[in-house]
């Protein structure tokens, strides 16, 4: 049972870090950033089986797996955008932190922009005149 | 039929793996970003095949996106291009090979007392000098003259400076070792007699 592992790790981190908050605020910090990390390492082998179905579905739906590859980096993005921003958040970083969303938002905007021209080009060679 | 039986079922596969996408974008303040991009791919999933159906004949930059080189064509043309490069690198080494064979017999041929010589090289995958053989041929098996002393106040017959095959030997590789600094130990040499 991974997720007794995964709640009886976040209990005992977060006992220590409501001790370590108090004494020493720096290790906090590191101590979640720790606990972040542990937690990304873990679940990385379930992502990637998950992103190996998906890849059969898109294969047999027939869709390019680029649009795929996009998405999945889409996601990628906004997940350890999201992880760093909460981070700094619980540092008391949130000017630090909103710059790491807006980094994250202009990063996805890029990726998503060539799938975005492609619709809009076909859509406007289909249309008469 | 069988194109809309083929639309249908692609449909509800998008269909599937957009919510399955919906589930796994993460909360905050990145959500509508995600959500924008998970659209999109879903309409071009859809449209995409649509459009193929719509106008076969015209270039649609989806298309172009979607196009996929058959995993057959793939290795083949992958095959013909390692081949070419193999081909391309096996003339380059040869010739490289002859022009150095070339240059060391020419300079071993300057070594007094050398009648002949016959060089193989052989090359490091990189380029680099690896082993040189060489077969000299003297003029006699074992003694080789190199210059004739000519003496001026008598007509007898002198005997010829006369060169061993140990110096020609030493001469040769320290030749070799100066041009392409190869060691003494990857030179090989033999004597043949002429």
């Amino acid at each position: 049972m991974e997720i007794a592992q995964v709640v009886g790790l976040a209990l005992m981190v977060t006992i220590f870090l409501l001790i370590l908050r108090q004494e020493k605020p720096v290790m906090a910090v590191l101590l979640s950033m720790v606990f972040s990390i542990l937690i990304f390492i873990l679940m990385m082998g379930k992502m990637a089986s998950i992103i190996s179905v998906m890849q059969e579905l898109t294969r047999r739906a027939g869709i390019n797996f680029f649009f795929m590859t996009t998405i999945l980096k889409i996601l990628g993005v906004a997940y350890l955008g999201e992880f760093a921003a909460v981070i700094c958040q619980d540092a008391g970083e949130q000017a630090v932190a909103k710059k790491v969303e807006f980094a994250s938002k202009i990063i996805i905007a890029v990726l998503a922009l060539p799938i975005m021209v492609a619709i809009l080009e076909s859509l406007l060679e289909l249309m008469p005149g | 039929m069988n194109v809309l039986y083929g639309m249908v079922r692609n449909l509800l596969v998008i269909i599937i793996i957009s919510s399955f996408l919906e589930l796994l974008v993460p909360e905050g303040r990145i959500k509508p970003f995600v959500r924008l991009a998970v659209g999109l791919f879903i309409l071009i999933a859809i449209l995409s095949p649509t459009l193929n159906l719509l106008s076969k004949n015209q270039d649609l930059k989806v298309n172009l996106w979607d196009y996929q080189m058959e995993e057959g064509i793939k290795q083949e043309v992958q095959e013909k291009g390692k081949n070419l490069n193999q081909q391309m690198m096996d003339t380059g080494e040869n010739i490289i090979k002859d022009k150095i064979q070339g240059q060391i017999s020419a300079v071993s041929n300057l070594v007094p007392g050398v009648h002949d010589v016959e060089t193989q090289v052989q090359m490091e995958p990189s380029g680099d000098l690896k082993k040189v053989k060489i077969t000299v041929r003297t003029t006699q098996p074992d003694r080789v003259n190199t210059v004739q002393g000519i003496n001026v106040f008598s007509s007898t017959e002198e005997p010829i400076i006369e060169v061993d095959q140990k110096q020609i030997k030493n001469k040769i590789t320290q030749v070799i070792n100066n041009l392409y600094g190869l060691p003494s130990n990857d030179v090989e040499i033999e004597f043949e007699g002429g």
